[in-house]
């Protein structure tokens, strides 16, 4: 069960890789189907893992947060229009950046405190995220709720193989992503202040 | 309303995520020994593999003693397995060794790719049950590594599917295996663990039975400590000792807790000499302490056993198990201590990564040491 889970966040990425270039490359519409062709042929095994198992491997499971983004990117592909507001997104993916910088670099040794230890069973961790919660909620921002809600279901039904809450929120993918997309936004910034 | 659902569920799962229990108190077996004094140096490997390292051995009741190392054509090629031996009670010698895991099982066992196979090490739990951890890397060096989980309800004949412990957040890496698992009171595990990613520190695990992490904390920080072991004296007094990874003078580090492993203090340096080394502990039933370690600043040429009856604040060499001298390019390392039911001692370690040794000692023979 939980390596499946993780299996098939890996095969969501792949279909929405293939969604990606599919809409990039504008092919027309016998190509909606390839992301579904592609994420089922990354299960199957060739002379080993599978492309979903390799991934796995190398990257682990994929957060609910990364698996229900890349959910809504194949169904925005799929229908044709966007399924998520962009200033939904960007706050989930500034937070996301936010917890990243803090929780990477403590949990892999800088200094003597390890927030990581507190997926492992916290209430401050659940009470931190209820605030946050609230915020979002009265922002507007109500994909963050539903993303913390489904993140905290799943940990309570145990999917992943982590036992760990953080686990189940963000990933170094997504928190690459994440940290990568704002690098980018603030390049883009700087560069036109210098061009006026 | 979900939301509010969710997070009352939450909430009550943390609640049961309590911290560590105290330490399940070791067994003090009866001065059953009134043999005459014994020491007797064995091979356990029998050369199937060129490269074998990285002892760990448990007793089973009725079955008698397993022991359990890692080896292949070289570290870290993809032919690396998990290899098992069974002490023969009656002729006491060890037997043929055979394949517990290898690269590929594991690959097909947890769907995902592996590249190598490293560092076991066992326990047995309350239900009798074993559990071997055991570290695997599917991306770069060892410090790329995850820890994994088989069980085995049948004395170490057949094993259960792998597990795959997850305890880092970085792509699961750099949480390595290496000194023996203890029980906590409850029956839960007490796993010491350590990185050495960007920092090489320890720490300790709390698993349920099933391989369910409940727990983490850190034994250590910085780049410097690595390899814990620990050895608890009562449920709540315990002393863990690591391998030192700093700048000279190197000496084995020596870390406590008085509250049943809730908290550690930092760790500090002892009088014992560390070449950056893994070291092995055992606690004595009169509260004494062993230690198998290198005597050496700067190579692995040696293997000793010391003595403390202080906790390990001061020391004592009672045994040099081996010298090849400090000019040698011989290497005795990573050991592990074990006392079985019938009161004989153990010490298993790696002689130049080519075979796995046993040295077998007996009360009578230890007390001649230890006067």
């Amino acid at each position: 069960m939980q390596i499946a889970f993780g299996l098939a966040g890996h095969a969501l990425l792949v279909a929405a890789a293939a969604a990606a270039i599919a809409r990039r490359r504008r092919w027309g519409r016998w190509a909606r189907m390839l992301p579904i062709a592609a994420g089922l042929a990354s299960l199957v095994p060739l002379a080993g893992p599978s492309l979903a198992g390799y991934l796995l491997g190398l990257v682990g499971g994929l957060s609910v947060t990364t698996q229900a983004l890349l959910a809504l990117a194949i169904a925005s592909f799929l229908t044709g229009r966007e399924r998520i507001l962009e200033s939904d997104r960007r706050t989930l993916l500034a937070s996301v950046a936010m917890a990243a910088v803090v929780l990477y670099p403590l949990s892999l040794g800088l200094g003597g405190f390890d927030p990581y230890a507190a997926g492992f069973g916290s209430l401050t961790l659940l009470g931190l995220l209820a605030l946050y919660a609230l915020a979002a909620w009265f922002a507007g921002r109500s994909f963050a709720v539903a993303v913390i809600t489904a993140a905290l279901a799943a940990h309570h039904a145990g999917l992943m193989e982590s036992d760990n809450l953080w686990d189940y929120l963000i990933d170094a993918p997504l928190a690459a992503y994440a940290i990568g997309g704002w690098l980018w936004i603030a390049a883009q910034r700087v560069t036109q202040r210098k061009g006026c | 309303m979900i939301a509010v659902g969710v997070f009352a569920l939450a909430c009550q799962r943390q609640l049961r995520a309590s911290p560590a229990p105290g330490f399940a108190v070791p067994a003090v077996f009866a001065p059953v020994n009134l043999r005459a004094a014994g020491y007797r140096v064995q091979d356990v490997s029998h050369g199937v593999t060129p490269f074998t390292h990285s002892a760990a051995a448990v007793e089973v009741p009725g079955r008698g003693l397993l022991a359990f190392w890692y080896g292949g054509t070289r570290e870290g090629s993809a032919d690396c397995a998990i290899y098992m031996a069974r002490l023969n009670a009656v002729s006491g010698a060890w037997g043929a060794e055979r394949v517990v895991i290898d690269r590929e099982a594991l690959q097909t066992g947890l769907r995902r790719s592996i590249r190598k196979i490293g560092n076991p090490t066992v326990v047995r739990g309350r239900d009798g049950a074993l559990r071997l951890f055991f570290v695997s890397v599917s991306l770069g060096g060892w410090s790329g590594s995850a820890i994994n989980m088989l069980t085995s309800r049948d004395g170490g004949e057949s094993w259960s599917a792998p597990r795959r412990l997850v305890t880092s957040p970085f792509l699961n890496i750099s949480t390595l295996v290496k000194g023996e698992p203890l029980l906590y009171a409850d029956g839960s595990i007490a796993l010491p663990v350590y990185h050495e990613f960007a920092g090489k520190f320890g720490e300790l695990l709390r698993l349920s039975p099933e391989g369910q992490v409940l727990h983490k904390q850190r034994l250590s920080s910085g780049r410097y400590s690595l390899q814990p072991v620990l050895a608890p004296g009562s449920r709540d007094a315990a002393v863990g000792f690591m391998r030192y990874a700093g700048a000279p003078p190197r000496r084995v580090l020596a870390l406590r807790s008085g509250d049943g492993g809730r908290s550690w203090s930092a760790p500090e340096k002892t009088v014992l000499a560390n070449p950056d080394a893994a070291v092995a502990a055992l606690r004595l039933a009169g509260g004494g302490l062993l230690l198998a370690f290198n005597d050496s600043e700067s190579s692995r040429h040696n293997l000793s056993l010391a003595h403390s009856h202080d906790d390990g604040r001061n020391w004592r060499v009672v045994h040099v198990v081996e010298d090849a001298g400090a000019e040698s390019n011989a290497e005795f390392s990573y050991p592990w201590l074990l006392r079985t039911g019938d009161g004989d001692w153990h010490l298993f370690y790696t002689e130049g990564k080519q075979r796995i040794r046993h040295a077998r000692f007996n009360l009578a023979w230890l007390g001649q040491k230890l006067q």
